[in-house]
């Protein structure tokens, strides 16, 4: 450019009207110029080297791009396969809990709570569909992905976790199924008692209302003394009485293990309570909790030694769907009123099962002194032992040989 | 005499000294100068040139290594046992060089129970090319592979296969676990690692028998690139773990 522009200006001089030896140096001077301008190469090593750099700093900056690129979408294809597999253990630890046991009791996963769990800089939402999808089905045959409950009742359910990060997707299947917490109660035992049994008026108090297997001699144990005021005696024909040193200890009754277990699993679910008024407005849950109230698993433990008193007239619980009611503490259970109880009762205090008609039907465990006055009864029922057995669940685990990575949809 | 005699003579001098030319001397420097000029010109275009080729090469067998990686965890995590009238275990050969295994990974219907798993391997060959076969036609075996041969330290594997194997795909190419760090020790592709009977921790590259098979818990797989061979580095090692998901 200013080389055409100095050329410009010189021919313009080279037309001025003066001519003569002005016009001849002038063009020497352009004509030296000109060759002290044109005599490297500079211009062509320049753009050469710059053509070269530049065709390096293309590959780099293409390298680096696909590169980043690929990592970017291998990080993201990492993240969505982890949340997708902790989208499907959270899935079981929701069934563990809500196992969908009827079309009404179908719970739904909570997708933005598991959402809250994760920074949304380091888990970005995903560009098409949800972050986390967890859901279930039952394992009919034909397969139908719509009724998601334990519509056969069998205990095994279809899991399946999407799971979406950027642009990637990630959906695992797999079978589920229900673990239950296995009491492994002993039959045949309708009282234990660590210390005194009192039974007052009429008698007997103890029957049996469901025998326990062949073989299996329905007793009842008391650690002290067994105090009848009245005339007969406190079971009926057929029970046998274990008294002192003779009763199988506490911990092959009902262990210390179980008792825990059942403490830890009732603050999981809800069914741990430290007042009576708290456990009687407790609402109904239709796995830990039939009825609401005081049935299913309910766990009571005052933060000092109190009365728990309960009355009334409810039935609480079934045979089919017995309950364990624990009074811990050190707290005594006064139960009163013509309430008809299935299950296993367990008292860490004494217990005074007195006044009404009142009826257990199972169990009862009472690490003290137990007082049976009026006319209640404990009627030992074998089946609400055995049930219970399967009555509540423990976790959800995978069925081995079930997982599988398929196609996001 | 003229004017325009006298102006000719005039010129004649300046027009001397401007056409006396260059010396040779100087002639011979320019040259000097513009042949270094020109080779070292020459000599940074195939310098870059050869580094945009390198780094290419190096993309893309960086990118076929990743894949291959990223689809030999999912196929193998994915392992689960035959159907019950099958008489092995998930993992059917757990070897140094090769490794096959029972899956639906990218099965169509796999989402559904009744989707049987296939069988795949995968096998390196002494050409340094790592191939993928599978059952394609479902008749419970491999055609074209010998999945009985044995393979170690050399690697001896017909190449045939690689053209006669049922379902044969070319994964990557320029594996070099058969000579690294040498071809007396080389290095398995794939190590395996799980539990005995009695809860010992165990680690082998090579596992024999379905009852030592089902105890694999995890497969480590060591994949060494030579990413540009003949070139520094010598070699990229990816390295990944498949956790079975379906024998735990």
């Amino acid at each position: 450019m200013r080389t055409e522009a100095g050329e410009g200006h010189t021919e313009a001089q080279g037309r001025r009207p003066h001519g003569g030896e002005r016009t001849m140096r002038s063009a020497k001077k352009v004509d030296a110029a000109r060759a002290r301008r044109q005599r490297g190469a500079g211009l062509v090593v320049v753009i050469t080297v710059i053509a070269a750099l530049a065709v390096s700093a293309a590959a780099i900056v293409t390298f680096t791009g696909n590169v980043q690129h690929n990592t970017s979408t291998t990080r993201m294809k990492t993240k969505s396969f982890a949340v997708c597999e902790a989208g499907l253990e959270a899935g079981m630890a929701f069934l563990t809990n809500s196992w969908p046991v009827s079309a009404d009791s179908a719970a739904t996963f909570d997708s933005d709570g598991f959402r809250d769990r994760f920074s949304a800089s380091e888990f970005p939402d995903p560009e098409t569909g949800e972050f986390i999808a967890v859901d279930w089905y039952d394992d009919l045959s034909p397969e139908d992905p719509d009724v998601a409950w334990d519509s056969n009742g069998n205990g095994m359910m279809w899991l399946v976790a999407q799971a979406g990060v950027g642009s990637q997707a990630t959906r695992v299947l797999t079978m589920v199924e229900r673990t239950w917490f296995t009491m492994a109660l002993p039959r045949g035992i309708p009282l234990w008692a660590g210390g005194d049994v009192e039974s007052r008026g009429d008698q007997p108090k103890i029957f049996v209302e469901v025998s326990p297997p062949e073989g299996v001699v329905t007793t009842v144990h008391v650690g002290g003394d067994i105090l009848v005021n009245g005339t007969g005696t406190m079971t009926e024909a057929g029970i046998s009485q274990k008294t002192g040193g003779d009763i199988s200890p506490l911990d092959q009754v009902f262990p210390q293990w179980l008792v825990e277990a059942l403490k830890l699993k009732a603050q999981e679910v809800g069914r741990y309570f430290t007042s009576q008024e708290e456990a009687e407005d407790s609402p109904v849950d239709p796995v830990w909790s039939p009825w609401g109230g005081l049935s299913g698993l309910c766990v009571i433990e005052p933060p000092t030694p109190t009365t728990i008193l309960a009355y009334g007239g409810a039935t609480i619980n079934t045979e089919e769907q017995p309950g364990v009611f624990m009074v811990l503490g050190g707290s005594t259970l006064d139960w009163r009123g013509t309430a008809q109880f299935y299950g296993v009762i367990y008292v860490e205090g004494t217990c005074d099962f007195s006044r009404g008609t009142a009826d257990l039907h199972g169990m009862t465990v009472v690490n003290t002194d137990y007082g049976l006055k009026g006319t209640p009864d404990i009627r030992y029922n074998d089946n609400c032992i055995a049930n219970l057995d399967e009555r509540f669940p423990s976790a959800t685990r995978r069925v081995q040989n079930t997982w599988r990575e398929i196609q996001p949809e | 005499m003229t004017a325009a005699n006298a102006d000719y003579r005039s010129r004649r001098p300046a027009r001397g000294r401007d056409q006396r030319g260059i010396t040779l001397i100087e002639l011979l420097a320019a040259l000097s100068i513009s042949l270094v000029i020109s080779t070292l010109i020459l000599i940074s275009w195939f310098a870059l040139s050869g580094s945009y080729a390198n780094t290419t090469k190096r993309g893309k067998t960086g990118d076929w290594a990743r894949v291959t990686s990223a689809r030999m965890v999912r196929e193998i995590r994915d392992t689960e046992q035959p159907p019950p009238t099958i008489a092995e275990v998930g993992l059917v050969r757990a070897r140094p060089y090769y490794i096959v295994v029972y899956t639906t990974f990218n099965k169509d219907g796999n989402a559904s129970a009744g989707t049987p798993p296939r069988l795949v391997m995968y096998r390196l060959y002494s050409d340094g090319e790592l191939w993928r076969f599978h059952d394609a036609d479902g008749d419970g075996s491999i055609d074209g592979v010998n999945i009985t041969l044995e393979s170690w330290p050399t690697i001896t594997f017909p190449l045939a296969e690689q053209q006669t194997g049922e379902g044969a795909q070319l994964m990557v190419s320029d594996v070099v676990n058969g000579t690294t760090p040498s071809v007396a020790s080389p290095t398995a592709l794939f190590r395996y690692t799980g539990y005995d009977d009695d809860g010992t921790f165990v680690t082998a590259t090579d596992v024999r028998g379905t009852t030592e098979r089902s105890h694999i818990r995890a497969v480590e797989i060591n994949l060494l690139l030579d990413m540009n061979p003949g070139k520094s580095p010598v070699y990229t090692h990816l390295r990944s773990t498949a956790q079975l998901r379906n024998t735990r």
